[in-house]
């Protein structure tokens, strides 16, 4: 089969009678047309003509395949123009651009801690890439602003029906590494109509005063999920009214914009961190927050239990940002406490005889000088240096992935990570910036909801000190530091393994500017770099 | 008659080529038999051999310019449109041979392996643009990957005497082969029907020849080229015109006749009575019955032919296949008479759960599926379409297989099309007849089973002399046997009938660096036929231990004695290692849930804690993610979950609680033991990937780097990239990381690095030196700037290999004893190569492990770095003996399985300098 995108000279001269016809008639032919209309002409031409015609072609050839617009006459393996070729990526991430540009729009003159979010989730039956259909086993929903907290929810089975045949093994599948719902449960609603209803009842008592259906949200890898169930309820539902839920946004977008809006920072933070930030697994298990189905089973894959944890996790990335207090509406219940601590003695025969009987001597200093540099594994208590904080520092800090830490002190590893992103691309750059600023924004130390920025530890709100991590939460020292600036590492890296005896004198030893390039203009003396050996 | 090769002489076979369908082969005029049961369209239509090809090739011949940009063109997607095949089948004539036609471009004459024929061909088509493809071609055979003037070959330790399992093959010195284009008119898609048209002109091109649908080799010249022949098609008689046209002459000595040779090899198999099931040949008539367990061992053979340095290598190795005795219809009705009562949707239930996602053989023509489904509406009766018509299963498999169906009540299973049948535009699900599908493998449940695992391997674990025995007695049976002897016999070709027996090296036991009780540095050593040194690290102490003064123990109530006992254990076998563990904080559950034990862990850690130990009821997978999620993200703490099943045992106790110290004291940063490597500034690094479950297209990568001397430290990081492509994208991270932590400690940068890279194929070696060895430079630049340039040492480490190493000693053939290392006669010339045997297996047949150097700017000899990987197989903690690949490698393995498995995103950095993840 031809290239029908190759000129050649029937198409040189066509294009130049093209010309001419326009000049005398005003009209344009088309290139359907034009066919007809030159080929008689182009045959009484004499060969030299040709020839000249022949040679346009060539040059028009020469011109694609070099020319800067070269991609418009060249195809992939797939038989797609190159420059038309969409990249389902960018595709998404324009659309989301444009998204967070109609949500911002959509908040003027309204004040954000009175906005009601929706955030919604499904669990599906499976998530192929094959399969371009999702049927929705659950359904969990949240509404919530962000001075109130969680304001509703709401939660289904779904029964969407018999699986689809030769589909069984995934479908058996997916239900076992996740969700834990069994094909063709019992609890299941058939009817679409009334699930239908459901959802559009939920949004709809927060219609905008213009009418407009406020979007949904969800976590950016779940859109195309969101989507497909939401389309297939709606099919299945035989609803006579259109289908006005169309907006499914990001609710990545969601934070980030409201970050920005806060006007507290002038870059946007990073999407993957808020992504990390709104999945974390500080809830997972939390009972109260799961459908009764899940919390039988004790699974952590719970619709009703994932959008309630993106509302919290959203409450604690923004109380700070957009200075709004968390009261236990923005928090899971607490739980009663389970455990039991017991007295060693009460425990094993070994401590009741007392397990001192054994002096362990060991030497201070390392007999061979071989291994010198390496006595970090002293006991203990000597090298905690840090002053064990009183009593009420039962919480331990997270040190988690979104942990913010303000100190340049000390925390190597987290050093170490932010740098290393130095010889990724552009993104991976602005990655470690925007974690700063995010760092910035969480003053001092929230580390998590459940640490209430508070000056004295005293005046805590009663029900505050309850909830969380199931212990009372009372903030270190530290914590209050004011100006966002605490002295040290908020979190002492795990103790028992290594204070960094080399360190501090590398630091000093080590000339900042003797840094590979990259390590440089870094700010903050976080690039710490190294000599060159050689 | 021959089949279309599938040889894998260079580990790879042919892109875009596809495997024969059965192994038998039809009579010369015989209509052929379908290869699926139930193929609606495909049966009919153009068998699917090549098909993607051929599309390929027309629509690049058409628009040779276009072409040119290509990079790499993908089968997959050249089949998008239904309609367009039938326009495919027609452009195919020409198409394949053409392309086929190996040898034709090359200006040597040489012939290539199937890859470079893709690539010999385009070169025609294309001539003023460089291809791209022609690359493979030269990486896999022709690329020396050592420099010249460095010798691979190392002289340290014992001189010895192996056996193995490659038979010298004696290919012809001063013999050509010709190759011919052959073309039908009118064009013939079914290749069995060429391949009968080809048979029935044996008078006129000699017996001597081997046509794989396109290509014919032939042993003589024909006379006139082209030239032309007529035969009649069997089934409608119509005449066909058949025209041979000459491409090249293939020498003997060419690697494209080691791709003939393996062509013949198959069918010398096949001659054997071996039947073909995928890749590989079993010899159903030795199959062996294990009628307690309902199972059946089928042995087989792999094998390959090629060029060594020991000149032409047949590789052989026994492989098996298990088969359930019982039909996939045995099982259903076994199923439906345990159940009492006449719930059929229970029962269906119960089917569905236990069958789907079970692989089933058909019987008839040794072909697998995967069960994704049962349809319980359909029976034998039920009819398909079949070139346009109705036909019912039962008439089916009557009519061209002669079977007769006896249960005509069956529902019938249903099977997706894989992603190859996709391709090559099988869309539709098929149907397969229970009563006739085996399944084959072991269910979990089965594999789980003790006692059916050591059943199975009486038949399975061979032991070294049985293995030589059965080898010999294969090859040996070639040499005997007339037929086989029929096809080797013309093409020159001889296998020789006693295994190679080559020169290799042992090394002798390592000494190991620990502490005696008064705490100063001591040696012990092992005995080197059992690499174990359990007992020899008795009455030391551990080289580096960590004070656990302040830990916690969580446990559920109903495991109260079974967590007191365990922290007495530790408590006494920590004293007896130099590990005082103090008081832990003791906490209880009332039950077992996920939340009780991540709340009770929560509210207790202090920041003091050095050490969560978590017992656990049992292995529900979501709760020990759960654990560890926070204990490696969320509050970086080292952790131990340890099962209360593992605990139960008392008289194992003492040993289970050594073992748990130990692995304690590295999750704390503590040392185990060292080994003296004499070398100054370096870091040895591992590097493994992994799938993670649920990411999808995502893969762990995870690097661990040694951080002194000793190689007792490590530092530890990993990083996401697409499963798609093998290769780790990020690697700049990981190695700043590395090195910053590294100069840190030491106070200086390694001047050599030595990486040991776990889970890439031949394939891939001039990619991950494109790639990741680039990423590793620009990382060195970026962690200490232009001038710091360390020497790299780059290993590729492969563990699953076909290579087996034996050992005589006295008319006994054993195990060779770890620490053997070969590097000759089996190593590539090309290759800068060398197996190790670093492991003792109790039972069966070691597996030597191949290390591949692809770069090495150290200046070390051969000999060093062959000592350095022996001696960092010695350092891994978890088990006190050697391991199969070097340490880091599989820290870097246990990792990237952890976060896989159970994280799912990346650990807190608090924990990098530690083997939290042991």
């Amino acid at each position: 089969m031809p290239n029908k995108n190759t000129p050649n000279g029937f198409y040189m001269f066509m294009l130049e009678e093209q010309k001419k016809i326009k000049a005398q008639t005003k009209t344009t032919p088309s290139m359907h047309e034009l066919p007809a209309m030159c080929k008689d002409s182009w045959k009484s031409l004499s060969a030299a003509q040709k020839a000249y015609y022949d040679n346009l072609a060539k040059q028009e050839k020469a011109r694609q395949r070099s020319g800067s617009d070269k991609d418009k006459y060249r195809k992939d393996n797939q038989r797609q123009i190159i420059a038309y070729r969409r990249d389902p990526v960018l595709e998404k991430e324009k659309r989301r651009r444009h998204e967070t540009d109609v949500m911002q729009k959509s908040w003027r003159d309204h004040d954000l801690l009175e906005i009601v979010f929706h955030v919604i989730d499904f669990q599906v039956m499976y998530d192929e890439r094959h399969e371009d259909h999702h049927l929705p086993l659950e359904l969990g929903m949240t509404a919530f602003t962000l001075r109130d907290g969680l304001l509703k929810s709401l939660h289904s089975f779904i029964n969407p029906g018999e699986v689809p045949q030769g589909n069984k093994h995934l479908a058996f599948k997916h239900s076992e590494n996740t969700h834990k719902i069994p094909i063709d449960f019992e609890q299941g609603d058939k009817d679409f109509g009334r699930i239908w209803r459901k959802i559009n009842d939920f949004i709809n008592g927060d219609a905008t005063d213009d009418g407009d259906i406020p979007p949904l949200f969800c976590l950016s890898d779940n859109t195309e999920i969101v989507e497909g169930c939401l389309d297939f309820i709606y099919m299945k539902s035989d609803a006579d009214e259109p289908n006005l839920i169309h907006k499914i946004y990001c609710m990545e977008d969601l934070v980030s914009s409201l970050i920005v809006k806060s006007g507290k920072t002038e870059r946007r933070p990073v999407l993957s961190q808020i992504n990390d930030a709104l999945r974390q697994n500080l809830w997972d298990f939390t009972g109260s927050i799961r459908c009764a189905y899940h919390e039988e089973t004790d699974c952590s894959f719970c619709s009703l239990s994932i959008v309630r944890r993106h509302s919290f996790a959203a409450f604690d990335l923004l109380s700070n940002v957009l200075d709004f207090s968390l009261t236990p509406n923005h928090m899971p219940p607490q739980p009663e406490q389970q455990f039991q601590v017991l007295a060693p003695e009460a425990f094993g025969r070994a401590f009741q005889r007392g397990n001192r009987r054994k002096n362990f001597e060991r030497p201070q200093t390392a007999p061979n000088g071989d291994w010198e540099d390496r006595h970090q594994y002293m006991p203990q208590r000597q090298q905690h240096q840090q002053p064990r904080q009183p009593d009420y520092s039962v919480v331990p800090p997270a040190v988690g992935r979104f942990e913010i830490n303000l100190s340049d002190d000390d925390d190597d590893e987290d050093e170490d990570n932010d740098d290393n992103y130095e010889d990724e691309d552009d993104e991976e750059v602005k990655s470690t910036h925007a974690e700063y600023h995010l760092k910035e924004l969480r003053k001092p130390k929230t580390l998590s909801m459940l640490q209430v920025v508070s000056n004295d530890g005293g005046n805590m709100p009663s029900v505050l000190a309850r909830l969380g991590r199931g212990a009372p939460l009372y903030m270190a020292a530290q914590m209050t530091h004011p100006g966002g600036m605490a002295p040290q590492p908020a979190v002492a890296p795990p103790p028992g393994f290594g204070i960094r005896p080399t360190m501090p004198v590398t630091r000093q030893v080590t000339p900042v500017q003797s840094l590979g390039s990259g390590a440089i203009g870094r700010g903050r003396g976080r690039g710490r770099g190294l000599p060159p050996q050689i | 008659m021959s089949e279309p090769g599938q040889g894998r002489a260079r580990g790879r076979g042919g892109r875009g080529r596809s495997r024969p369908q059965t192994a038998d082969q039809p009579a010369p005029g015989q209509a052929p038999p379908p290869s699926q049961p139930l193929p609606p369209g495909a049966a009919g239509a153009a068998p699917p051999v090549g098909r993607g090809r051929a599309r390929g090739v027309a629509a690049r011949q058409a628009a040779a310019q276009q072409q040119q940009q290509q990079q790499q063109p993908q089968i997959s997607q050249m089949q998008q449109q239904p309609q367009a095949q039938a326009e495919a089948a027609g452009a195919m004539v020409g198409g394949r041979g053409v392309q086929r036609g190996g040898g034709r471009e090359r200006p040597s004459g040489n012939g290539g392996p199937p890859t470079a024929q893709m690539a010999g061909m385009s070169l025609g088509d294309s001539g003023d643009a460089p291809y791209r493809r022609r690359a493979p071609y030269e990486r896999f055979v022709e690329r020396q990957w050592k420099a010249p003037n460095i010798s691979s070959k190392g002289a340290m330790g014992d001189k010895c005497n192996l056996i193995t399992n490659y038979f010298p093959v004696t290919l012809p010195s001063e013999f050509k082969i010709y190759q011919y284009h052959v073309d039908f008119k009118p064009n013939i898609e079914n290749v069995r029907v060429k391949f009968a048209m080809i048979a029935n002109l044996s008078e006129a091109i000699g017996d001597t020849k081997l046509f794989d649908g396109g290509i014919l080799y032939l042993a003589r010249k024909l006379p006139a080229d082209p030239s032309v022949f007529y035969a009649k098609r069997a089934y409608d008689g119509e005449q066909v015109q058949i025209t041979f046209t000459f491409t090249c002459e293939v020498q003997s000595t060419s690697p494209q006749f080691l791709q003939i040779s393996n062509i013949l090899f198959k069918r010398v198999q096949g001659a054997l009575k071996m039947k073909q099931i995928r890749d590989h040949y079993f010899n159903m008539g030795l199959s062996v019955q294990v009628s307690k367990h309902r199972l059946e061992v089928v042995p087989g053979f792999t094998t390959s032919i090629a060029k060594y340095e020991g000149g032409n290598l047949l590789g052989v190795d026994i492989i098996h296949k298990i088969l359930r005795m019982d039909t996939v219809l045995d099982s259903l009705y076994d199923l439906y008479n345990s159940f009492n009562s006449n719930d059929i949707s229970a029962f269906h239930n119960k089917a569905v759960k236990e069958l789907v996602g079970s692989i089933v053989m058909t019987r008839f023509n040794n072909k697998t599926y995967r069960v994704d489904d049962i349809d319980w509406d359909k029976r034998p009766t039920s009819t398909f379409e079949r070139k346009g018509e109705q036909i019912s299963f039962a008439d089916y498999y009557k009519q061209h297989w002669n079977i007769s169906i006896s249960d005509m009540n069956q529902p019938l299973l249903v099977t997706k099309p894989t992603d190859k049948d996709l391709r090559r535009g099988d869309q539709e699900n098929l149907c397969l007849i229970p009563e006739l599908c085996t399944i084959t493998g072991l269910s979990e449940q089965a594999r789980s089973d003790f006692n059916v695992m050591r059943d199975l391997a009486v038949h399975t674990r061979i032991g070294p002399d049985k293995r030589v025995a059965t080898l010999e007695k294969f090859t040996r049976q070639i040499n005997q046997d007339a037929e086989a002897q029929k096809i080797l016999q013309p093409w020159h070709m001889k296998i020789a009938p006693i295994a190679a027996r080559i020169p290799a090296r042992q090394y002798p036991a390592e000494k190991l660096l620990m502490r005696d009780k008064s705490n100063k540095l001591t040696e012990i050593s092992y005995n080197i036929r059992e690499a174990d040194w359990s007992r020899n690290m008795r009455n030391v102490f551990l080289l580096k231990a960590v004070y656990m003064e302040n830990w916690m123990i969580v446990f559920p109530g109903k495991a109260q004695s079974n967590a007191a006992e365990l922290s007495d254990c530790l408590n006494k076998v920590g004293s007896g290692m130099g590990m005082r563990i103090g008081h832990p904080t003791v906490v209880e559950l009332p039950n077992d849930r996920n939340d009780s034990y991540l709340q009770a862990i929560r509210a207790n850690l202090k920041d003091t804690v050095q050490m969560v130990v978590a017992v656990v009821m049992n292995n529900k997978k979501d709760r020990y993610d759960a654990i560890k999620k926070m204990c490696c993200i969320d509050h970086p703490v080292p952790s131990q979950v340890v099962m209360t099943k593992t605990l139960s045992k008392k008289q194992g106790l003492m040993s289970v609680a050594t073992k748990i110290a130990i692995q304690m004291n590295c999750k704390m940063g503590g040392e185990v033991w060292g080994t003296n490597i004499p070398l100054k500034n370096f870091m040895v690094v591992g590097m493994d990937s992994y799938h993670d479950s649920s990411n999808k297209g995502q893969s762990v990568g995870a690097m661990v780097a040694s951080l002194n001397k000793e190689c007792t430290r490590y530092y530890s990081k990993t990083e996401y990239h697409p499963s798609k492509d093998e290769l780790m994208r990020n690697l700049g991270v990981l190695f700043t990381g590395a090195l910053r932590k590294y100069h840190e400690v030491n106070g200086s940068l390694p001047q050599k690095l030595f990486i040991y890279r776990d889970g890439v194929g031949d394939g891939q070696l001039a990619a991950v030196q494109e790639s990741e060895i680039e990423q590793i430079r620009q990382a060195c630049k970026n962690a200490a700037g232009e001038e710091y340039r360390p020497q790299l040492t780059f290993f590729v480490v492969k563990k699953r290999i076909a290579t087996r190493l034996f050992y005589q000693e006295n008319n006994q053939i054993i195990n060779p004893q770890p620490g053997t290392i070969v590097d000759d006669f089996v190593t590539k010339s090309e290759w800068y190569d060398f197996f190790i045997v670093s492991q003792s297996v109790r039972q069966g047949t070691v597996t030597p492990t191949s290390f591949n150097v692809i770069k090495d700017e150290s200046g070390l000899q051969a000999d060093h770095l062959q000592k350095l990987t022996y001696k960092m197989t010695h350092l891994y903690f978890n088990w006190q003996g050697t391991v199969r690949v070097p340490a880091p490698c599989q820290y870097a393995h246990k990792l990237a399985f952890l976060q896989g498995q159970s994280l799912h995103r990346e650990f807190s950095a608090h924990l990098a300098d530690k083997l939290f993840y042991l």
